[in-house]
């Protein structure tokens, strides 16, 4: 190679090399709130940084663009259906994009707005730059405990305790590429992740996920002794909660291990819970629940669930569980996935008129139509699916 | 014809004793024969309904015990429940208490009997199930076989156990 080339080619690199190392200079200092983990995270993967595209699209449904990628940064303006916006960046999940747009007076706003409500017919979010914002303006939230869930991104960066885990499991002989559904109703409920085994998957603009999709498929248990409607945290250790295949005294989780021996479990209790239950004896139950899963080199994915604010008792008892998961999470270093906080954006919280079971935005994976900015279950497929693939990626792949 | 009415006479007097003692005396056998047997039999009953209640009223203690904790269960009684969990299974109080707590739960077609045993420990089977109601969808929750134990003089539930064969 000669060496007016080989300057040419160090010309064209080093902006795209000082780009990336100033980014990962900022992540390492970004501060950290009391209630984010304290352990040391993997180093964040490799996020790919593409060349800074402008993609011009519109919108499809009229909406407010806001001063950050979450429900409690400041609206800037509201535009209507048919705006023509240009597409900057995205959020880490990929859910909120960055846009600018220009007004009638020929003001160009930016600012953020729900992918779903983004015509992204033909467009991949793999190839739109990933700008790390906080999942939450926290300053703009009065009640402190409030704060401290908005605080927790929406999905979790995973610890290097995790892949100890991993490794532990896959000695014991479980599966790599299993993952298994923990909790109630919310988790039986037959739209949430078990279509990506049954049904055609259209990620739509989410094309990174393939990869993921194609490794946890095949081996999704269609039913699973640890996903029931009424079961709760207790219940999870009854043995007689248990179906034909377990053995006698096995509890549930148990039973789920040993018949499936997954790598991942995704686990969501709390809809049914805060309504039943001490919180202080429910977070005993979450403790065990992790401890036996770690203990089976199993990693457990805890989830804060969603809840409406109608009932101020409820709202509330819910508040106070999912800080709980948040406590926990930490404790054990487990990855937790903000569902509560995500799905602040959703028409109702993304929760039905039984104000217990999310909202079903048809009977398979399917983003092609912003379902994840509509429906709760659409988004909790979304989380899951990201989450898995930041485990993918950094714990099993690497395993 | 003297001697004759005399022989009658004797022979009518002979038949009259003959029947009279022989009659007593089958009587009196006979009745003595079906009140030895009656008071054997009722001997050998009574030493049955004493062998059958000997067995029969510990299972029914056993069982009514495993009962009375599927009842309390069921109730998310917590403290039935307390008096009727042996001390092996004491740290289970709370979950069992809660367990139903986020169903509806009723029992049918409950009817507990003792199986067997396994060294001190009462082997009870149960038929019916736990009736979890949740909106609109129930689920059938079979209760199973359990272990009861005695505990200072009362029997406790004490978990899950094998079917007995």
């Amino acid at each position: 190679m000669t060496r007016p080339y080989l300057r040419v080619v160090v010309l064209i690199c080093l902006p795209f090399l000082l780009a990336a190392a100033f980014i990962a200079a900022s992540r390492a200092q970004e501060a950290t709130p009391e209630s984010t983990p304290q352990a040391q995270p993997l180093l964040p993967r490799a996020t790919p940084q593409r060349p800074s595209v402008a993609i011009d699209t519109v919108l499809m449904e009229g909406t407010e663009i806001r001063l950050g990628p979450g429900h409690t940064y400041a609206p800037i303006q509201m535009f209507p259906n048919g705006t023509e916006i240009t597409i900057t960046a995205r959020n880490r999940v990929g859910n909120w994009l960055e846009v600018r747009t220009t007004t009638a007076s020929n003001t160009v706003v930016s600012g953020w707005v729900l992918t779903g409500y983004v015509v992204m017919e033909g467009i991949h979010l793999s190839a739109i730059t990933v700008r790390d914002m906080p999942d939450a303006d926290v300053a703009a939230v009065t009640n402190p405990n409030l704060a401290r869930l908005y605080m927790v991104p929406v999905v979790p960066a995973i610890d290097e305790a995790m892949r100890a885990v991993f490794t532990r499991g896959q000695a014991a002989g479980n599966n790599a590429g299993v993952v298994v559904k923990v909790g109630d109703s919310n988790s039986a409920n037959r739209y949430y992740l078990t279509p990506i085994n049954t049904s055609p998957v259209d990620l739509g603009p989410y094309d990174f996920l393939l990869d993921t999709v194609l490794f946890f498929a095949p081996a999704l248990p269609q039913e699973h002794v640890t996903a029931r409607v009424g079961l709760n945290a207790y219940s999870l250790f009854d043995p007689s909660w248990g179906t034909a295949q377990c053995q006698s005294g096995e509890t549930p989780l148990a039973c789920e291990y040993r018949l499936h021996r997954p790598s991942v479990a995704i686990v969501m209790f709390g809809p049914n819970d805060i309504r039943a239950l001490n919180s202080e004896r429910w977070r005993d139950q979450m403790e065990r629940l992790v401890e036996e899963s770690l203990a089976a080199g199993v990693i457990p994915v805890l989830t804060t669930f969603s809840s409406l604010e109608s009932d101020p008792d409820l709202a509330q008892q819910a508040l106070r569980f999912n800080l709980i998961l948040v406590e926990v999470a930490n404790q054990y270093d487990v990855p937790l996935i903000n569902l509560w906080s995500a799905a602040r954006s959703l028409p109702n919280f993304g929760i039905g008129g039984d104000g217990v079971h999310m909202t079903v935005g048809g009977g398979r994976v399917n983003f092609t139509e912003g379902q994840e900015a509509r429906f709760g279950v659409s988004l909790q497929n979304l989380l899951v699916l990201y989450t898995l693939d930041e485990l993918r990626r950094v714990v099993i792949d690497q395993g | 014809m003297r001697k004759l009415m005399i022989l009658f006479v004797l022979m009518l007097a002979l038949l009259m004793l003959a029947g009279c003692g022989g009659t007593t005396d089958s009587d009196s056998d006979e009745a003595n024969d079906a009140e030895d047997a009656r008071v054997l039999t009722e001997a050998a009953g009574a030493a049955d309904d004493e062998e059958a209640d000997s067995s029969e009223g510990v299972a029914d203690d056993a069982a009514a015990a495993v009962e009375a904790f599927w009842e309390a269960k069921v109730a998310s009684d917590a403290d039935t429940l307390a008096g009727l969990i042996c001390a092996e299974r004491e740290g289970e109080l709370e979950m069992q208490a809660a367990s139903f707590a986020s169903v509806e739960a009723s029992l049918e077609g409950m009817a507990c009997v003792r199986a067997g045993d396994e060294g001190d420990d009462a082997i009870v089977t149960c038929e019916g199930h736990v009736a979890a109601l949740y909106g609109t969808e129930t689920r059938e929750i079979p209760l199973g076989t359990s272990r009861a134990r005695e505990e200072d003089g009362e029997w406790k539930w004490c978990g899950e156990a094998e079917t007995a064969e």
